[in-house]
């Protein structure tokens, strides 16, 4: 039985405005991903898709509700032991890169690595070297030889691609990607999403990919649609372009 | 160890903004040393000088009479009866003027006047080192206990005419005496611009007592001198009751008029001024890097607070994103802090000196461990301050609001 590495149950976040009525953005968002799952999701621009990746990857705090990483409850944690549990299990890819600018290539997918109590020794992993486990995912994700450059002599396709090893570095669980693609042109952005899938699929990763576009999504072995808050299966209708997959939560 | 690496990636991350804030802090610990040195010296040269001119603080004088019939014994029984005083750690001397016609061992002819070099000497029993800060320059001070050949100290312009340690000359105490073989045995820094010499009252007094007695400034039946005496601590009072019992000891009036000559106080009070300027400036000098380390870490806090959010994002905690920061701004401290002591170390040490004139009183100044201290304190201080901010704002933000503004 494939193991879960992610569940939400019943999560709920609303955001407060001045002088305005509470936005309740998510209202009950139910998920569970198994380790080596593949999870679209969609959604109109504002339908809280962004808010939901951050929920789940511990990045801001939920109203109520479950979240569970690796078989640990974690949304009521405190902030120290969400960043360690971040740290461990999660990795995340933006659209923006968020790679810092004055650290060359391998050290920024180092970074996590200095974080987090057990990066000498990930459980029963191999010992885990910065430089070396660094060296190695830049050249999974094709950057063998660009160790040394620094993000702003890197194109945006490549700065992606810093970023998917970074989220890989530690060896997590569960990758959650904010519209990966979003800053790039048609071709790189397929380019940058196959090295995407090949590289959660040769780490055994499980991955969320949080897009707009139906190209990205129906790469995915899952995709759900988050609409008013709630997330459901993508209606067969839209799916149609759809590599298919399993669609069950 | 985690720790430094995160400081060495800190660092690595921002050489640029590190060597700034290191250059401000260094510029600011130098800046005080040498405002605060500069201050030292001036105040030492200008104390040195009064000291070395008119005697160290609290030194009074009086004129004495001394009889004339044995004017050796007299000098001794006021030095005897002085005795307490460099036991308690002053001092006094007793002066005389006398004539100071010199010349070359070679040129004398019996009968004839020596028609050498004309040096104003003064005859010193006594210590005079002690009451005015006189500095030897080469040689020493001569000894008292040694009666022949008769000795004398000169100051610099007077080592100019008569030369260095060792110098033979023929002195002619009075224009009718005889000239006495009187070498030269020490050079002393002694404020005069003229030339001058100091010739051991007591010897002379004990080898020719005729000549002391037409030299001093007295009459046939006694011979003037000035007595000084120094104590640091003692009050005027005390030393006025000295004067008295040595000059009573020799066989003279009690002292009429006794007066404190030093001028070490009426000088520190005009220096105080001074000082409080200096001060000032170094207040402001501080105030200056400080403003500077904190503008560069205020400068770049949107940046930063993006940076840290990413690494917060990554698995860093929030102590441990406040510590990175602050252990590594106390290495930069540290690192600069620990050059910039050394650089005012050695420069006190090798170009204060060289502000002091080889002829001045003035003892180079001692390293200010205070004021490099107090630099380095507000300096490390602002450092991690520049550091904390940042820190602190990044610490407080919604990691997923902040990442995607």
């Amino acid at each position: 039985m494939t193991e879960v590495v992610l569940t939400a149950r019943a999560l709920r976040r609303s955001v407060r405005l001045p002088g305005a009525e509470p936005l309740h953005i998510l209202r009950g968002v139910d998920l569970e991903v198994a380790a080596g799952d593949s999870v679209a999701i969609e959604g109109r621009s504002g339908s809280g898709k962004t808010t939901l990746l951050a929920a789940l990857g511990l990045l801001t705090t939920i109203d109520s509700g479950e979240i569970w990483v690796k078989g640990r409850r974690a949304d009521h944690l405190s902030d120290a032991a969400r960043a360690r549990l971040r740290n461990d299990h999660i990795g995340f890819v933006f659209q923006s890169y968020s790679l810092i600018r004055q650290l060359s290539a391998q050290s920024n997918v180092a970074l996590p690595l200095y974080y987090g109590r057990s990066w000498r020794r990930d459980g029963g992993q191999p010992r885990l070297r910065p430089a070396q486990r660094a060296r190695e995912l830049l050249k999974l994700v094709g950057l063998e030889g660009r160790e040394r450059s620094r993000p702003r002599h890197l194109s945006g396709g490549e700065q992606q691609r810093v970023a998917i090893a970074r989220a890989l570095v530690r060896r997590p669980s569960v990758i959650l990607a904010d519209e990966p693609t979003g800053a790039l042109d048609v071709a790189t952005a397929s380019s940058v999403m196959q090295v995407l899938l090949d590289a959660t699929r040769e780490e055994g990763v499980a991955l969320i990919v949080v897009t707009h576009d139906p190209a990205i999504a129906k790469r995915m072995g899952r995709r759900l649609l988050l609409h008013e808050g709630v997330l459901h299966d993508m209606p067969a209708a839209t799916r149609t372009t759809s590599a298919g997959g399993p669609s069950a939560t | 160890m985690r720790l430094l690496r995160h400081v060495g990636s800190e660092l690595a991350a921002h050489p640029g903004r590190s060597a700034l804030s290191g250059l401000s802090l260094f510029i600011g610990v130098v800046a005080i040393v040498a405002i605060f040195t500069i201050g030292l010296v001036t105040f030492e040269v200008f104390v040195a000088g009064v000291e070395q001119q008119s005697g160290r603080r609290i030194t009074i004088s009086t004129h004495v009479d001394v009889p004339s019939r044995d004017p050796a014994a007299a000098i001794a029984a006021m030095n005897q009866a002085l005795t307490p005083l460099p036991t308690a750690g002053g001092g006094f001397a007793v002066l005389t003027d006398a004539h100071g016609r010199f010349g070359r061992p070679t040129e004398f002819r019996d009968g004839s006047p020596l028609t050498g070099p004309n040096v104003a000497v003064t005859l010193v029993s006594g210590d005079l080192g002690t009451v005015r800060r006189l500095p030897v320059l080469a040689g020493g001070w001569f000894d008292e206990s040694v009666d022949y050949p008769l000795q004398m100290v000169v100051n610099m312009p007077a080592a100019q005419i008569l030369g260095g340690p060792g110098s033979v000359w023929l002195w002619q105490p009075t224009p009718n005496s005889r000239p006495l073989q009187i070498i030269v045995c020490g050079v002393i820094a002694d404020g005069s611009a003229d030339a001058h010499a100091y010739v051991p009252l007591l010897n002379l007094a004990r080898l020719h007592p005729y000549a002391v007695i037409d030299a001093g400034d007295g009459t046939d039946s006694s011979l003037g001198v000035e007595l000084l005496l120094h104590h640091p601590t003692a009050t005027t009072a005390a030393l006025r009751e000295l004067a008295v019992a040595a000059a009573v000891a020799a066989g003279a009036q009690a002292p009429d008029a006794v007066e404190r000559i030093d001028q070490v106080d009426h000088y520190r009070d005009q220096l105080r001024a001074q000082q409080t300027a200096f001060l000032i400036v170094a207040v402001i000098a501080l105030t200056i890097a400080a403003l500077g380390i904190l503008n560069i870490g205020l400068a770049s806090v949107s940046e930063r607070a993006r940076e840290l959010v990413i690494r917060r994002a990554m698995g860093a905690t929030r102590t441990q994103i406040v510590l990175q920061l602050l252990v590594a701004a106390a290495a930069i401290g540290a690192i600069t802090a620990g050059l910039a002591v050394v650089v005012a170390v050695v420069g006190v040490q090798v170009w204060a000196p060289t502000l002091i004139s080889p002829q001045s009183a003035a003892t180079p100044p001692s390293f200010p461990w205070a004021a490099a201290g107090w630099g380095l304190l507000a300096s490390v201080t602002t450092t991690l301050l520049g550091a904390a901010i940042p820190a602190a704002l990044a610490a407080r933000l919604d990691i997923a609001t902040a990442l995607r503004d």
